[in-house]
C-alpha cells in the first residue's frame, strides 16, 4: 500500500508542467545524442552538469540526466539499423542483424521493433525498479562499513571486469580513480595530500571538471584524429509498425531481453553494452531458425534493445538503494545528486521520497515520450547526422568550456579540465576503457574512510575479544596509538 | 604490442613508485589501530607499480613492435586544439567573453577544421552567440566583462 502511495506522489510531481518539459528534454537530448556517433550519454550527462546548478529542484535536474541516459539507449539503434554505425556502444550488436534487415528493405520493421522493444523493456524495468529498489534499500539499512566496502569493491572490480578492453588496463584506471580522489583534504586526519602547494588544489577536484574533460573533450580530442564522413541516407525506412510474423517472433526476444537486462543491469558494471551482448547470445541459442542470425533475424535486434534499454533502467536500483554507481553514466548522475546536496543510499527513499518516486514515476512518462519521439519522426533523426562534426566539435567545446568555467567562476577549473581532456585522450589512444575511472573517483572517499573505519573497528573487537578484558585491550590499543 | 604501452607501463610504475614514496615518507602510514592519510595511497601506489609491470610484460617486455605513439602526425590536430584551449582559458578573463570566443572559434576553424573564410566567420559569429545567450541570458551565467569596457 506504502508502495502506491509513494508511486501516486511520485505522478503527482512528474506530471508537473516544469518535470514534463525537462523529462521531454531528456528525452529528446537523449535521443539526438543516441543518433549520433561520437558522443555517448556519459558524455552529454558530463556536459550538463553545471546546468544542474542552475536547476534548484533536484527532482527536474535527475529526471533531465535519466531521460538523457535511457533516450540514448532507446534511440542508439537508429544509426546501427541505417547505417551500420552504432550511435551507442550497447547498440553494437544490433548492427548485425538490424543493417541486414534494412538492406533487404525492411528498415522500418527494424526500427519499429527496436523502438517497441525498447519500450516495453523499459516499461517492464521501471515496474522492477518500482517492487524492487525499497525492499532493498530496508535491507541495506542495516550495512556497516564492512559491508559497505565490500559491497564497493565488489562494484569497483566487476566494473573493471565487464569493461572493454584489458583487466590490467581497468584496475590501472580504477587506481588511478582512487588517487585523484584523495586529492585535498583527507577526510578523517584533515592532512592535505598531493596538492604539491597549489591553493586551488587543496578542495580536491572537482567531479564536474574530471567528468566534462575525461568524457567530454577527451572525446572530442580523440574523434580530431578521424574524419567523420556523413553520409546521406538513402535506405528506404517504410513501414515502421511490424506485421503480425514479426510480431509472432520477436514477442519472445522483447520478454526475453527484458528479463536479461534488467538482471545485468542491477550488476555494479553490468550495465547496457554487457546486457545486448548477453542476450544476443541468448537470442541465438533460443531460435528456431539460428541460421538466419546474421542475415537479417529480426529476433536479433528485438532481444539486445529490449535488453539495453532495461538495462540502463535497472541500473538506478544500485544507484537509488545502495548509493553505489554502476557504470559511468549513472556516475554522473550520482554527482548531480550530490550537487543538489542529496546523498544517493539507503536513505533516499526515507529523507528524499518525493526525488526517489518522482524520478521513477518520470520514467513511465518519459517512456512513453521516447515511443512517440523514436517511431513516427525517425526519418527527422536520420536528417541529424547531415550536420558536420567540425560545426559540433568546437560548439561542444566552447560549451564545456564555458560550462566549467560557470561553476566557480574561476580559470583553474578550465585548466583542470584540461588536464582531465588530455588524459581521457591518452586513455583512448591506449586502449583504456575510462568507464572505472568517474567510478573510482566518486567512491574513493567513501571506500577510503570504509575501509579505515572497519580496519580500525576490527582490529579494535578482534583485541578486545582476545583479551576478553575491555581494560587491558584499551591499554594496549593507547600504547599503539602513541607509536 | 606496440612501443608507446611499454613506454607508458614503464610511467605507471614510476609513478606507482612515487606515490608509495609520498604515502609512507610524507604522509605517514599511521599503524594498523588507525590507518593514516597515506595507507590507502601507499596500497594504490603498490598495486599500481605492480600492474604497471604486468602491462610492461603483456605488452612484450623489452621485445615488440617498435610502432610509434607520433607515427601518421594525427596528434597533430588535437595537439593544437590543446594548444587553443589554453589560450582560451587565459584569455577569457584577460581579455573578456565575447573577444576571446569569437578569436577561438575562428582560430579553431582556420587552424584544426581547416574551413574557408566565409564558413569560418558564419560558425564562428552563430556559435559566440548562441553560447552567450545560452549562458548569459537563459542560464543568467556571470560572464568576464570586455577588456575595453572594464
Amino acid at each position: 500500500m506504502e508502495l502506491f502511495h509513494g508511486l501516486l506522489q511520485g505522478f503527482s510531481i512528474a506530471l508537473t508542467w516544469t518535470n514534463l518539459l525537462f523529462a521531454f528534454l531528456g528525452a529528446l537530448i537523449g535521443t539526438a545524442i543516441g543518433v549520433l556517433p561520437g558522443l555517448g550519454p556519459a558524455a552529454t550527462i558530463a556536459l550538463l552538469l553545471p546546468i544542474t546548478y542552475v536547476i534548484h529542484s533536484p527532482v527536474t535536474s535527475i529526471i533531465m540526466m535519466a531521460g538523457i541516459f535511457y533516450g540514448s539507449m532507446y534511440a542508439g539503434s537508429t544509426t546501427s539499423i541505417l547505417l551500420n554505425l552504432p550511435g551507442e556502444a550497447a547498440s553494437v550488436v544490433t548492427c548485425i542483424d538490424g543493417y541486414q534487415m534494412a538492406k533487404k528493405g525492411r528498415a522500418g520493421a527494424a526500427l519499429g521493433i527496436a523502438a517497441i522493444g525498447s519500450f516495453v523493456a523499459g516499461t517492464i524495468a521501471v515496474v522492477g525498479l518500482t517492487f524492487f529498489a525499497p525492499p532493498l534499500a530496508e535491507f541495506a539499512l542495516a550495512f556497516g562499513p564492512p559491508e559497505y566496502f565490500a559491497l564497493m569493491a565488489l562494484g569497483l572490480l566487476l566494473a573493471v571486469t565487464l569493461s572493454a578492453g584489458s583487466v590490467v588496463k581497468g584496475l590501472i584506471i580504477l587506481f588511478v580513480g582512487l588517487l585523484l580522489a584523495m586529492v585535498g583534504l583527507d577526510p578523517i586526519s584533515g592532512k592535505i595530500r598531493f596538492t604539491f602547494g597549489s591553493i586551488g588544489l587543496q578542495g580536491g577536484f572537482d567531479f564536474v571538471t574530471l567528468a566534462m574533460g575525461v568524457f567530454g573533450l577527451g572525446e572530442i580530442l580523440y574523434n580530431l584524429e578521424s574524419t567523420f564522413e556523413t553520409e546521406i541516407v538513402t535506405t528506404k525506412i517504410g513501414k515502421v509498425f511490424p506485421t503480425l510474423r514479426d510480431w509472432t517472433d520477436a514477442k519472445w526476444s522483447i520478454l526475453r531481453g527484458s528479463v536479461t537486462g534488467f538482471f545485468i543491469g542491477i550488476i555494479p558494471g553490468g550495465g547496457a553494452v554487457v546486457s545486448s551482448l548477453a542476450s544476443y547470445a541468448i537470442e541465438k541459442k533460443c531460435a528456431r531458425r539460428p541460421e538466419e542470425f546474421g542475415r537479417g533475424a529480426i529476433e536479433g535486434v528485438a532481444g539486445p534493445e529490449s535488453a539495453n534499454n532495461a538495462a540502463s533502467t535497472s541500473s538506478f536500483i544500485p544507484l537509488l538503494t545502495l548509493g553505489i554507481p554502476g557504470n559511468a553514466s549513472i556516475a554522473m548522475i550520482f554527482a548531480a545528486l550530490m550537487i543538489q546536496g542529496i546523498t544517493p543510499g539507503p536513505f533516499l527513499i526515507k529523507e528524499h521520497a518525493e526525488v526517489f518516486w518522482g524520478v521513477v514515476a518520470s520514467m513511465y512518462v518519459g517512456n512513453v515520450m521516447l515511443l512517440v519521439l523514436n517511431l513516427p519522426l525517425v526519418g527527422l533523426w536520420v536528417q541529424m547526422l547531415r550536420v558536420p562534426y567540425s560545426i559540433l566539435a568546437p560548439i561542444i567545446v566552447l560549451f564545456t568550456t564555458v560550462g566549467v568555467y560557470s561553476v566557480q567562476n574561476q580559470t583553474f577549473d578550465i585548466y583542470s579540465m584540461l588536464f582531465f581532456a588530455v588524459l581521457g585522450y591518452l586513455m583512448r589512444k591506449l586502449k583504456f576503457d575510462p568507464t572505472p575511472l568517474p567510478l573510482a573517483f566518486v567512491l574513493g572517499p567513501m571506500v577510503e574512510r570504509s575501509l579505515r573505519q572497519f580496519v580500525k573497528r576490527s582490529i579494535q573487537k578482534k583485541r578486545g575479544k582476545a583479551g576478553s578484558r575491555p581494560l587491558a585491550s584499551g591499554k594496549g590499543m593507547i600504547g599503539r596509538d602513541e607509536d | 604490442m606496440k612501443r608507446h604501452e611499454r613506454i607508458a607501463a614503464v610511467f605507471v610504475v614510476i609513478g606507482g613508485l612515487a606515490v608509495v614514496y609520498y604515502g609512507y615518507a610524507v604522509l605517514k602510514l599511521g599503524s594498523i589501530f588507525q590507518p593514516d592519510a597515506g595507507f590507502l595511497p601507499f596500497l594504490s601506489g603498490i598495486a599500481l607499480v605492480i600492474l604497471g609491470a604486468c602491462w610492461f610484460v603483456i605488452s612484450g617486455g623489452f621485445g615488440g613492435d617498435q610502432e610509434s605513439f607520433f607515427e601518421g602526425g594525427r596528434w597533430v590536430k588535437p595537439a593544437m586544439a590543446v594548444g587553443l584551449m589554453l589560450v582560451y582559458a587565459w584569455a577569457i578573463e584577460a581579455v573578456g567573453y565575447i573577444t576571446s570566443t569569437l578569436v577561438f572559434m575562428v582560430a579553431w576553424q582556420l587552424l584544426v577544421e581547416r574551413e574557408g573564410w566565409f564558413k569560418t566567420i558564419l560558425i564562428s559569429f552563430l556559435g559566440a552567440l548562441a553560447m552567450y545567450l545560452l549562458f548569459n541570458r537563459f542560464l543568467k551565467v556571470p560572464v568576464p566583462p570586455e577588456f575595453f569596457i572594464r
